[in-house]
């Protein structure tokens, strides 16, 4: 999987990873079980630091994205149906009140919102 | 002396100019540190830039080559600023066409639009951390081989122990001057593998090789004591040796990249172009890492965004501003003043920093050379035409402490009590042998 940091983006990096291995995760790109790399060589292999990466792990690993054991580093932990977390409903509240306001139909949003989550299950 | 002197480096000049003259072929997508699509390796405009830079290339390597003949008549001071200056001058003169061909190839690429954006760092997770590290316990052979002439001969312990201390820096050169990065070309996981495995292969080889030619360097000083010209044919032999090895990994690298690389670029590729100040010096904020991988061959260089990458540079630049005052500083170096006095109780002598003081008292032996001891070897400090002073050994006397001029017969032997040995030589042989006579009478 590629990992790609915007550094002239508002988006914190440590967000941007986090935000990226989810979608892994939701698309498939990273299987369940499948090892991550170590903090420190994801930090060597990007350039970003060290605590940014051990950030975004820590929170992947408090939202149940990850697991981390000390012999195996992080991998990816099976997720199955859990509750939605609040914040993510208050990011789709917001991603749809942007849709709306950029003139969207609500037809065209729920179809766009269809194409993703099928994106996300397909693989 | 001077063919020596110019016979030693006068290869820098075409090896310089070859190592640029081998960019011109793509690697990585990169040609003359610009990245480019595939389609512009058929482009008309990129191929005419290309062989123009070659054409220049040799040229400025024919005109350094020819400014040797005039230098390796000339002598003394005028003699090593004009090594200097040249040495210079083959650094920087073959950049020239360098950076002018690579500025018309951005253009190019801006022209063209074959600019990519970025500002982004891109990460394969299957191509992390790809590459076995060498075991430690590979740097210790040589380390151990380093420590053996020690139990041949004591006095050149201090070497030994320098000649051990490098094998060891050479596994900490290996493991931390390296940055860990993969070497990713585009979205193939396969290749980025490949030439990340090829890299960490050859950058191991090359330290551990460096450590074991060092281990040679010091058997070889054992072997000088035994017999001087065997030891100094097999140090020119390692030297040759590591030189011809060093250039094969890099050449044998860059050659793997180019093939590997041959078909890439059509689709989306990584272009880091806009970090490279000039194709040369790695200038990226964003990256937190300050040794980072050159970007093509096997070398290493710094990031001069950071603190300590920018004294790197500048050190680098004041080295070479140095090397053309080189003659001057040995010129007064070999001229130092050396001061032979009997004062106090206490004989003293002393060069610049070196200085020794010996009370009389514990002198137990006092006698005058006509000549300097047979098999006379530096093992730390200076060796130079006009003066010798450091630390010595020299055949039935084992460790001596020297400061003299080894031009101006007699020299003063002195032996303590406590087995310490001290050869003193002052510029003016009236020197000598009037401390010599005042050691005699105070005794």
């Amino acid at each position: 999987m590629l990992l790609t940091f915007d550094f002239t983006s508002d988006i914190p990096l440590y967000m941007q990873l986090r935000n990226q291995i989810v979608i892994g995760i939701a698309e498939g790109k990273l299987q369940q079980g499948e090892k991550l790399p170590t903090i420190r060589a994801l930090a060597e292999e990007s350039g970003i630091n060290m605590m940014t990466v051990s950030r975004a792990y820590q929170l992947l690993k408090q939202e149940g994205y990850i697991i981390t054991d000390r012999r195996k580093g992080a991998v990816v932990a099976f997720r199955g149906k859990s509750a939605v977390p609040p914040d993510t409903e208050e990011t789709l509240r917001l991603c749809l009140s942007e849709l709306r306001l950029s003139g969207m139909s609500k037809e065209d949003a729920i179809a766009l919102c269809e194409r993703l989550y099928e994106e996300g299950t397909k693989r | 002396m001077n063919w020596v002197l110019w016979g030693s480096v006068f290869w820098i000049a075409p090896l310089i100019c070859a190592m640029l003259a081998n960019e011109t072929k793509f690697k990585k997508n990169i040609v003359l540190g610009v990245t480019l699509p595939y389609s512009a390796r058929d482009d008309e405009d990129v191929a005419a830039v290309l062989r123009e830079f070659r054409r220049r290339i040799w040229i400025a390597c024919g005109v350094l080559l020819v400014l040797v003949v005039p230098c390796v008549f000339l002598k003394d001071t005028a003699l090593w600023t004009a090594w200097g200056v040249w040495i210079d001058l083959c650094i920087v003169l073959p950049y020239v066409p360098y950076v002018i061909a690579r500025r018309r190839l951005m253009e190019l690429k801006a022209e063209n639009g074959w600019v990519r954006e970025s500002r982004t760092a891109v990460v394969d997770t299957s191509a992390v951390s790809i590459g076995r590290w060498l075991s430690p316990w590979l740097f210790l052979p040589p380390v151990l081989l380093c420590l053996v002439p020690i139990l041949f001969d004591r006095a050149m312990l201090a070497a030994d122990l320098m000649f051990a201390f490098l094998c060891l820096l050479f596994w900490f050169g290996y493991r931390y001057l390296y940055r860990n990065k993969a070497e990713m070309v585009d979205e193939n996981a396969e290749l980025t593998q490949a030439l990340s495995r090829l890299r960490k292969y050859n950058w191991g080889k090359t330290w551990l090789v460096l450590s074991y030619a060092m281990a040679l360097y010091c058997l070889s000083m054992l072997l000088m004591s035994v017999n001087a010209w065997l030891g100094l044919a097999v140090i020119a032999v390692v030297t040759v040796g590591i030189c011809v090895f060093a250039l094969r990994i890099e050449m044998r690298t860059r050659r793997m990249q180019e093939k590997l690389t041959r078909a890439t670029g059509t689709g989306w590729y990584v272009d880091e172009d806009e970090h490279w100040i000039g194709g040369i010096f790695y200038h990226n904020p964003d990256d937190a890492r300050t040794v980072v991988n050159s970007r093509i061959g096997v070398n290493s260089t710094v990031n001069i965004a950071h603190v300590p990458g920018k004294i790197f540079l500048v050190f680098l630049v004041l080295l070479l501003l140095a090397l053309p005052f080189m003659g001057m500083i040995l010129g007064a170096l070999g001229s130092q003043e050396i001061a032979l006095s009997v004062s106090d109780g206490a004989f003293t002598a002393s060069a610049g920093a070196t200085h020794y003081t010996v009370p009389l008292e514990e002198i137990e032996e006092a006698e005058l050379l006509p000549q300097l001891p047979s098999g006379l070897r530096r093992i730390s400090g200076t060796g130079m035409n006009t003066l010798i002073k450091g630390h010595f050994s020299a055949d039935g006397m084992g460790s001596v402490e020297v400061i003299a001029d080894p031009t101006v017969p007699p020299f003063l032997l002195i032996r303590t009590d406590s087995g310490r040995n001290y050869l003193l030589g002052a510029r003016d042989p009236a020197v000598t042998r009037q401390v010599f006579e005042e050691v005699s009478v105070s005794r």
